[in-house]
C-alpha cells in the first residue's frame, strides 16, 4: 500500500478513488473501447488482405464484407476484447484513459467467465449502462446481474490500488 | 659576626634570614590570635543571649519579609543587570570564531551518540515533511505514464464531475433516492448531496 502522501493520484482525486463511476466516465470508456474494437477490426482486415496479397498477387482483389458480417465482427472482437482486459488487468484501454476499474464484489478483478458474461452482455445490450445513472448504487445491469462494480481508481496497475477489498465492494472509501 | 658563627647559625643566605624574621615576628601574633579566639565564644555568651531574647526575635519576624522581599528584588535587578552584561558580551565576542579556533569539533562530534539521536528522531513524521517539501507524488506522477499526462488527468476530473451532475439531477428529478454508501462527494471533498 502506497501512503497516502506518496501517491501518484493527485490530491484532488483522492477523496474519489474506491468509488462507483457514473455514467459519463463509464460511457466515455464505452466509446473508446469502440473505438478500440474498431481500430482492430480494421487492423485485422488490413491484416488478412495483406496476407491473401502475399500469398496470391495476381488477381488479389481486396476482401468485401457484407455490412452485416462487419458489424458481426466488430461486436465479436469488441466483446472478446472487453472480456480479455477485464479478465487480465480489470480494466481496459478505456477504463485506463477514464480512471476507473471494474472489480467483482470482493473488491478485485473479475474471473474470466464473468468478464465474459459482461462483455457479452454489453455487446448485446448496451443500454444497460444507463441504469448505472438511474441505479441506486451506480450499477449498470450487467453488474447488477453479474455483481460487478466499476469504480475510480487512477492508480496504474491493480496490485498498487490501496484500494481494499471490503472498501471496494462497499464503496465507503474516502 | 664570624663565617664560623654564620655556620653555626644556619644564616647563610639573605632569603633564608629575611623567612626567619618574617616567621619570628608573624608565630607570636598567631598564637595571640588563637588565644583571643578561644576566649570569644566566652565573651558574645551574653551578647548571643541579648539576641536570642524574645523582643528581639519579634522584631527579626517583622524584618524577615523586608529581608526577603530585598533579597527578591536584587535578585531581579542582578538578573537584569547579569543578562544586559552578558548579551553586551556575546555581541561583541565572534562566538563562532571563538568555538572554531579552541574547540575541536571532530573530537566532540566522535563523542555523540548518535544512535541515541536517531532513536529520539519521528522519523516518519520527518519524511513526511521531506515528501510534502519535495513534492514527491507530483515526481511520481511525472515518473508514471499511466497519469502522467495533464490532460488525462483534465479528463478524469471532468467525467468525476459530470458524474456528479448526471447523479445530482437523476436525483432531483426523483428518480432514485441516495444511499449513504453512493454518496457523491463535492470535487473539494466534501460531503455532497
Amino acid at each position: 500500500m502506497i501512503p497516502a502522501a506518496a501517491s501518484p493520484v493527485p490530491r484532488e482525486a483522492r477523496p474519489y478513488q474506491g468509488r462507483s463511476a457514473g455514467l459519463v466516465t463509464r460511457a466515455g470508456a464505452g466509446v473508446v473501447d469502440g473505438l478500440v474494437a474498431l481500430v482492430l477490426v480494421v487492423l485485422g482486415l488490413v491484416g488478412v488482405n495483406g496476407v491473401r496479397f502475399v500469398l496470391r498477387p495476381r488477381g488479389f482483389e481486396v476482401t468485401s464484407m457484407p455490412a452485416v458480417s462487419v458489424v458481426g465482427v466488430f461486436l465479436a472482437t469488441l466483446a472478446l476484447y472487453l472480456a480479455a482486459a477485464w479478465a487480465l488487468g480489470g480494466r481496459t484501454y478505456g477504463c485506463h484513459l477514464m480512471g476507473v476499474r471494474v472489480v467483482d464484489h470482493d473488491g478485485r478483478r473479475p474471473g474470466a467467465l464473468r468478464a465474459l458474461a459482461r462483455a457479452v452482455l454489453y455487446v448485446v445490450f448496451p443500454l444497460g449502462l444507463l441504469w448505472c445513472a438511474a441505479g441506486r448504487s451506480r450499477r449498470s445491469v450487467q453488474d447488477l446481474l453479474l455483481g460487478t462494480r466499476v469504480v475510480y481508481d487512477w492508480m496504474p496497475h491493480a496490485g498498487h490500488s490501496s484500494l481494499g477489498p471490503g472498501e471496494a465492494a462497499t464503496g465507503t472509501r474516502t | 659576626m664570624t663565617a664560623a658563627d654564620r655556620q653555626s647559625t644556619g644564616l647563610r643566605s639573605p632569603s633564608l634570614l629575611a623567612l626567619d624574621v618574617t616567621v619570628a615576628t608573624v608565630g607570636p601574633a598567631f598564637r595571640a590570635a588563637q588565644a583571643v579566639g578561644r576566649q570569644v565564644p566566652t565573651t558574645t555568651r551574653p551578647l548571643t543571649w541579648v539576641v536570642r531574647s524574645r523582643p528581639l526575635v519579634a522584631i527579626a519576624r517583622r524584618g524577615r519579609p523586608y529581608r526577603v522581599a530585598l533579597l527578591q528584588d536584587l535578585d531581579a535587578r542582578l538578573a537584569t543587570v547579569l543578562t544586559t552584561v552578558v548579551e553586551q558580551v556575546l555581541r561583541r565576542v565572534d562566538l563562532t570564531a571563538l568555538v572554531e579556533r579552541h574547540v575541536d569539533l571532530d573530537r566532540l562530534v566522535a563523542g555523540v551518540d548518535l544512535d541515541a539521536v536517531v532513536a529520539r528522531m519521528d522519523l516518519a513524521a520527518l519524511a513526511e515533511d521531506v515528501i510534502a517539501t519535495l513534492d514527491l507524488p507530483e515526481i511520481i506522477r511525472e515518473s508514471t505514464s499511466a497519469v502522467s499526462s495533464e490532460a488525462v488527468r483534465e479528463v478524469r476530473m471532468r467525467g468525476i464531475a459530470a458524474d456528479d451532475v448526471v447523479s445530482r439531477a437523476v436525483q432531483r428529478f426523483g428518480v432514485r433516492r441516495p444511499r449513504a454508501h453512493t454518496s457523491v462527494a463535492t470535487p473539494d471533498g466534501g460531503p455532497g448531496t
